[in-house]
């Protein structure tokens, strides 16, 4: 890379920074006491099942959080979804919550619902039909991808694909992440 | 070997921390004005080397080039999270090697001209030409394919900086966008097709709740992003220079040869030319409601960059002149094509929806109105003022979605409804015919995507049976448990644009052709989904037929008269059993019977079945076989059963506990054979050609 691109390049993302840092300096005692108590987890807002929209800062910082990505045409997921809701209604007295952000694009949008009711899902079912959240979360789009935030707002562990066992590890990773803090 | 400084500090450095233990899976980094930032790293890496896939035909230059080759396929994504700034960055990387050169594909093609290859039974032959103007003339073919293949490429494919807070969303850079259920735009990863296209450019969206009352907004623009190369075919997208696509490839100059009438030899240089004109699109959406009924207005304007005019008054200037009109082109691209969509400069999408989120606990409903005009159409040519004296004419379409779902007790119904009349998804202005410079495989790249109302996996046959159809589909599940459950569907749809191209939907009288355009389709299945063992074991299986007739019979071409125009019945299946302690095993697969007359004579068969040993939680062992007897599955013979076979092991890290376990987060190899297919999401499909090689994946995640 010519000596005049690095500059420029490294010019322009201190640029950025320097630009955000300023922001966040200036708003820390009024915007900032507002925002979530957050500890990298990107944030996002995605329409529910049920017509809410729903905010990672809302729960994030307070409870810990597993998002998981599925997608109705997704057979390991099918499978991995009755683990999930088991495992959410035996701590969900203790602070966690499932996120459980559909990917289903028009294609297969309709049959969310019958596959959140057929499988139990009591908790939010997101809708990311842009694919934004998972880009940020899951580049690689595999599914399904848990990602877990404990009560700092800090992701503590991410893991793609399901054989029937993983269910186990999730569960160790949940109460490590429920019992930390 | 040498090692430089910096080499062998990477090499310290990496075997100092390979064991350190890691406290969480994003890199961590000092706060930053009392925030914490969080550096997040994913990268995956594909190494393969393409053995002789068994589809090379002397006629198509595009599968002679495709063996015995290797790449290393990288993507590289990069992104920072601090307070509410997002910053992210994708890299994609494409390295090959060992690929066709210019001196092999004149080898390959003087073989091939004198019909003298053992590996070929085909039979071509020389033409009209003489053998050397024809040996010419074939590798010119191989040249020009390999003008746009096997490019190194290196180029920031995704950036943007995003804002978030409670209410407001800003993105500035690549971001994806759906408007409603995807009539009116969509943009957003679709894997399955390699396809990852994004708007460049800007996006706000913001949201304000009252009590039960909620409002919405999101406006975007920006220029069409496409990814710049196909990872399947190793094909190579060129866009016209501009400073929003900073460090993306450019195209070359093409260099073909020919001969005089004294047998000399000519040297043609065709200027580089791009295959894909920016689309500009502007956007938005607006909806406001309470979680019992929630309206939305969609629009999306989507104007082309052409050139077309230019290019015609150029050509005009010298008439008669093959290198002068390919200037000509070079200067003043232009693309022609069959879709409609891409022979218009601008399309105006715009409607209503009206979503029932929560129908009294039982359900939720979803209908969506859109109009669909396509204007500026391509023209072809002009008078000495510039006028145009021909043009494509104006197309206006329009579509109807509705899908209902209502579940009382363990019964879950879900109805699904559309009626679409020239109504087409937006096909992206890229150049799919232009040998040397066009992207064929970028077809599919489109920016909507209407519901099909059809199981994702339907394959499009002929035509654009979706842009004039009416149809609707039924399922019914039957849940016994979370982990049991069984179903079935039923869809009917009738469609006028399935035999063949039919723009504007018209009927046989109107087309004033002796063939009536409609097909009718019974689409159906019955599957189940069954746990036990508590969860750990599983059986997911249906099996469905699918039947498509014409209005009218037709004559075979045998002397039969026949209405059929498609048939298939399959099975797919997923099952797993718990072995023991960790140990699992798993069989899927679907297999197909089809028959589609009007393009093989014979029905045939095709399959897959994968096995997989899993050992819980990080290998995993599979076994694959597959086949297929379509008729051409293996070039030259006919009524010969395929086989391809393969395997492959996975190992799953699933700890961020040191760097090493970060490093290979997953790696998975595969060896051996797989056939070629045609995949679609949607309606939107693609032929994936056959791989026969070996595949290295790793997946870094920090």
């Amino acid at each position: 890379m010519p000596r005049w691109l690095r500059t420029a390049a490294r010019a322009a993302f201190a640029s950025v920074f320097l630009l955000a840092a300023s922001c966040g300096g200036g708003s820390a005692g009024t915007a900032g006491a507002s925002a979530p108590k957050s500890g990298g987890a990107p944030d996002f807002n995605l329409p529910s099942l049920d017509g809410k929209m729903v905010r990672l800062s809302d729960y994030a910082g307070k409870s810990v959080v597993l998002i998981d990505f599925w997608s109705t045409t997704c057979d390991p997921c099918m499978m991995e979804m009755p683990h999930l809701v088991e495992l959410y209604e035996k701590h969900k007295d203790q602070g966690f919550v499932v996120l459980a952000i559909s990917l289903d694009g028009p294609e297969s949008r309709a049959l969310v619902g019958s596959m959140a009711h057929d499988k139990g899902m009591v908790f939010p079912v997101l809708l990311d039909e842009e694919t934004t959240v998972v880009a940020r979360y899951n580049p690689k789009r595999e599914m399904p991808f848990a990602v877990i935030i404990d009560r700092n707002g800090s992701v503590v562990h991410k893991r793609g694909g399901y054989t029937p066992g993983d269910e186990k590890t999730l569960a160790a990773e949940v109460e490590k992440a429920l019992a930390a803090n | 070997m040498r090692h430089s400084p910096r080499r062998l500090g990477f090499l310290a450095i990496l075997a100092a921390t390979a064991g350190a233990p890691r406290a969480a899976s994003a890199l961590e980094v000092p706060n930053v004005g009392g925030e914490p930032l969080n550096i997040d790293l994913t990268n995956t890496s594909v190494v393969a080397y393409h053995f002789d896939n068994r589809n090379s035909l002397p006629t198509k230059p595009e599968a002679l080039v495709d063996d015995k080759y290797g790449e290393w396929i990288d993507r590289f994504n990069l992104q920072l999270n601090w307070w509410r700034f997002q910053l992210g960055l994708r890299i994609d990387g494409a390295t090959y090697f060992n690929t066709t050169t210019r001196i092999d594909a004149r080898k390959m093609a003087n073989a091939y001209s004198t019909g003298h290859d053992p590996k070929e039974p085909g039979n071509f032959r020389p033409s009209t030409f003489d053998q050397a103007q024809t040996g010419s003339d074939y590798s010119n073919q191989l040249f020009r394919e390999l003008q746009s293949r096997y490019l190194r490429t290196y180029y920031p494919s995704k950036l943007w900086v995003g804002y978030s807070q409670k209410g407001l969303d800003v993105t500035v850079g690549d971001f994806y966008v759906q408007l409603g259920r995807g009539l009116v735009f969509s943009v957003r990863k679709i894997d399955e097709l390699a396809i990852d296209t994004t708007v460049r450019g800007g996006k706000i969206s913001g949201s304000y709740e009252k009590g039960p009352m909620r409002l919405s907004a999101m406006l975007f623009a920006g220029q069409m992003n496409p990814l710049r190369v196909d990872e399947v075919s190793g094909r190579r997208l060129h866009g016209e220079a501009s400073p929003l696509f900073f460090m993306f490839p450019k195209a070359g100059d093409l260099t073909t040869y020919g001969y005089d009438e004294q047998g000399n030899v000519l040297t043609y240089i065709d200027k580089p030319r791009p295959s894909y004109l920016a689309d500009n699109v502007v956007g938005g959406r607006v909806e406001g409601g309470t979680n019992l009924v929630v309206v939305g207005v969609n629009g999306s304007y989507l104007k082309r960059t052409s050139h077309t005019v230019d290019n015609l008054k150029c050509i005009a200037e010298h008439p008669d002149d093959a290198q002068w009109a390919s200037d000509c082109a070079s200067r003043y691209p232009d693309f022609t094509s069959t879709n409609p969509t891409r022979m218009h400069d601008t399309i105006r999408t715009y409607g209503v929806s009206l979503a029932f989120p929560d129908l009294a606990k039982h359900g939720d409903a979803y209908f969506e109105v859109a109009r669909q005009e396509q204007r500026d159409g391509h023209i072809s040519a002009i008078d000495g003022s510039g006028s145009p004296t021909s043009q494509q004419k104006d197309l206006s379409g329009y579509a109807l979605y509705g899908a209902v779902t209502g579940h009382a007790g363990p019964v879950t119904l879900t109805l699904e409804g559309k009626h679409y009349r020239s109504f087409f998804p937006l096909a992206a202005n890229i150049d799919t015919n232009t040998k040397g410079f066009g992207a064929p495989e970028f077809d599919a790249v489109s920016y909507s995507v209407p519901p099909t109302v059809e199981p994702i996996y339907t394959e499009a046959l002929g035509g654009s049976p979706s842009s004039c159809m009416t149809g609707g589909r039924a399922r019914v599940d039957y849940r016994f448990d979370p982990h049991t459950s069984i179903y079935a569907w039923l869809g009917r749809y009738v469609s006028s644009s399935e035999i063949s191209t039919n723009n504007e939907c018209l009927s046989k009288e109107e087309l004033r052709s002796a063939d009536d355009p409609r097909t009718f389709t019974w689409d159906t299945a019955i599957g189940s989904d069954l746990g036990f063992e508590h969860g750990r074991s599983h059986s997911r299986a249906w099996v469905g037929a699918r039947t498509t007739d014409r209005a009218a019979a037709i004559d075979t071409g045998a002397g039969e008269l026949s209405s059929v125009f498609y048939r298939e019945g399959y099975v797919r299946y997923d099952v797993v059993k718990h072995v023991a302690g960790p140990v699992s095993v798993q069989a899927q697969g679907v297999h197909r019977h089809r028959h589609e007359p009007a393009s093989f004579a014979d029905a045939w068969w095709e399959g897959e079945n994968y096995t997989a040993v899993q050992w819980a939680p990080h290998v995993a062992g599979i076994f694959g076989y597959e086949y297929t007897n379509r008729e051409g599955c293996a070039p030259g013979l006919s009524g010969t059963m395929c086989h391809y076979f393969n395997g492959g092991v996975q190992w799953r890290s699933l700890s961020s506990k040191s760097v090493l376990h970060q490093l290979f987060d997953t790696v998975g190899v595969f060896v051996g054979q797989r056939r070629g297919a045609v995949r679609c999401v949607s309606g939107v499909c693609r032929l994936f050609p056959p791989f026969e090689g070996a595949r290295l994946e790793i997946v870094s995640r920090f």
